[in-house]
């Protein structure tokens, strides 16, 4: 049985590595990716069912990937989370208008974070 | 006099961009170990779970199959087990939540290594002005113009500085982040 795909876009390396663990061990598969362009390449490369972004990226940040997969066929319907240290309503806001789905502000809870998955996208097996 | 002022600038430029190119480097040294620090840590800690985990399977399978053939100590042992399962996820959690420190500090010591930069920049425009020529029969309203102009210039380098560097972490502890649904 095929587990759903998250993209986990962010440029820190132990960042990535915590959120695919915790997906991982909820039954979840993750596609990692460094940054907005890596990001876009992967998602338009493979299926995935829900992404989760930075905002704060060298080059490509996280509100250029959501726009580029506003725009796209396959992901204007997808599930987009923002997952930054960022909390001011103006970024908010921004990340509204671009197409986000939902904001989730640094550190996040494991728990909160696998609630809002399976809220979005039900359980890991297709 | 305006030798010994040029070479009060060059001085002050030398000595403090070799300063800040210290403090950058320490900088930067200093995200690059935390992050292999905590990447290390992160996999340690999924080293454990993991290994609980298999542990504890594989002392449930050493147990009779039969639920009904299980000694009221077994069942005994298989809840505990649970239990631990339960306290050991949390932690883990926790400390997921907890060394997410890791990437919210390392945006700090990112934009105090980028301003650090920028202070270098500023400088420049010091030793720039050293090596302009400035000679002592000028008037003395073109010393006052020259000396504007260096002011001006350092001005704006320091609002380039704070333009380029909006600050992206207000968290002052490590408490969960909201969670909002659009």
């Amino acid at each position: 049985m095929n587990a759903k795909s998250i993209l986990v876009v962010d440029d820190s390396r132990s960042l990535r590595q915590m959120v695919s663990y915790i997906l991982n061990v909820s039954g979840y598969q993750v596609i990692e990716a460094i940054d907005g362009m890596d990001g876009w390449e992967k998602a338009i490369a493979q299926k995935v069912d829900l992404v989760f972004t930075d905002q704060n990226m060298p080059q490509y940040d996280g509100m250029w990937l959501i726009k580029a997969l506003r725009n796209s066929e396959n992901h204007r319907k997808t599930p987009i989370l923002m997952l930054t240290t960022e909390s001011s309503d103006e970024m908010k806001a921004m990340g509204k208008q671009a197409g986000a789905t939902g904001w989730i502000v640094k550190p996040f809870d494991p728990d909160r974070m696998i609630a809002l998955v399976k809220k979005l996208i039900g359980d890991p097996s297709v | 006099m305006n030798s010994q002022l040029k070479l009060l600038l060059s001085d002050i430029s030398s000595h403090s961009s070799r300063h800040l190119k210290e403090i950058q480097s320490d900088l930067v040294q200093t995200n690059l170990l935390l992050d292999e620090a905590i990447t290390q840590l992160t996999g340690s800690f999924e080293g454990i779970a993991k290994e609980v985990s298999a542990y504890q399977e594989a002392m449930i399978s050493l147990l009779p199959h039969d639920s009904m053939e299980r000694t009221p100590d077994e069942l005994d042992r298989i809840l505990h087990m649970g239990d631990v399962n339960k306290i050991l996820t949390l932690h883990i959690n926790s400390a997921v939540t907890r060394l997410q420190f890791e990437d919210i500090t390392s945006q700090l010591i990112r934009r105090a290594a980028r301003r650090v930069d920028g202070l270098r920049e500023m400088l420049e425009c010091l030793s720039q002005a050293a090596l302009e020529e400035l000679e002592d029969e000028k008037e003395r309203s073109r010393k006052v113009d020259w000396l504007e102009e260096l002011l001006e210039g350092v001005l704006v380098k320091s609002q380039l500085i704070d333009d380029q560097l909006r600050r992206a972490v207000a968290q002052r502890r490590l408490d969960c982040g909201e969670v909002e649904l659009f």
